[in-house]
């Protein structure tokens, strides 16, 4: 029943990669000076992680302030994670390569 | 492209400097040297604000936690190369000011063959911009892969 109901909602919603037992855990690509996906909508709780699959160093840095999270500079294939407790819209952008940005939708 | 914008400012800016050393250089051989020593001393103390206000830290928050482990990766090795060879560069040339333009070295430290010393310095500056150039390109410019 919770996987159904998780399954469905995440076809619908989501577009990342996803992986929902109990918990979400969503993925994003960095990839082409990219976030792939750019939006995600999420549910609260859900820990989400950005892979880098460029061959050259990107971050992950909220446009909040005060920023809730920031990545050091990630290598290819580094990954880091954040999990978002509180529902909200998070917009995020990569420090070294700034018109790369991403925005987190948590509801 | 997906620079910021400080580090476009940085690049042209290094550019103008890069020309302006040889239009300092054009100076010398036209026997301004009042003019000469104005302009390189100019030159080369606003690149050591850049480097220091803008290239170290930069260097030390993005490519200096990956040395060596890292150094086999392009953008590691051309940052490392140019933060490398850029700091003998700009020492020297500050060297070259304060012996040749000041009394502040002592006389058994002071240049003999000063054009010689400033030619070298000039050649090494462009390839430290060269260097520059192409760490720019590796950091911010997104090359399709290549088959």
């Amino acid at each position: 029943m919770i996987r159904k109901f998780f399954a469905h909602y995440c076809s619908d919603v989501f577009t990342a990669s996803c992986c929902c037992l109990v918990s979400c855990r969503f993925e994003v690509k960095i990839d082409n000076f990219s976030f792939s996906p750019t939006n995600l909508t999420i549910a609260v709780g859900t820990t989400v992680t950005w892979v880098n699959h460029d061959d050259i160093p990107h971050s992950v840095v909220s446009s909040d302030e005060p920023q809730v999270f920031k990545s050091k500079a990630l290598d290819s294939d580094d990954r880091f994670s954040f999990t978002f407790t509180n529902a909200g819209t998070y917009g995020y952008f990569c420090s070294i390569h700034p018109k790369m940005t991403g925005k987190v939708v948590v509801q | 492209m997906h620079s910021p914008l400080y580090a476009d400012f940085v690049f042209l800016l290094e550019i103008a400097m890069g020309l302006s050393l040889l239009v300092g250089a054009w100076l010398a051989r036209r026997r301004m040297l009042r003019e000469h020593a104005w302009l390189q001393s100019v030159t080369v103390l606003l690149n050591f604000i850049v480097v220091a206000i803008v290239m170290v830290p930069s260097f030390r928050e993005q490519v200096s936690p990956k040395i060596p482990a890292k150094l086999g990766k392009s953008y590691v090795a051309l940052a490392a190369a140019h933060g490398a060879l850029g700091g003998i560069v700009e020492l020297t040339a500050l060297y070259i000011l304060l012996a040749v333009g000041t009394e502040l070295v002592p006389e058994r430290f002071r240049i003999q063959r000063y054009k010689l010393w400033m030619r070298t310095v000039l050649a090494a500056w462009w390839l430290f911009l060269l260097l520059g150039a192409a760490t720019y390109v590796r950091w911010y410019v997104h090359l399709p892969p290549r088959h």
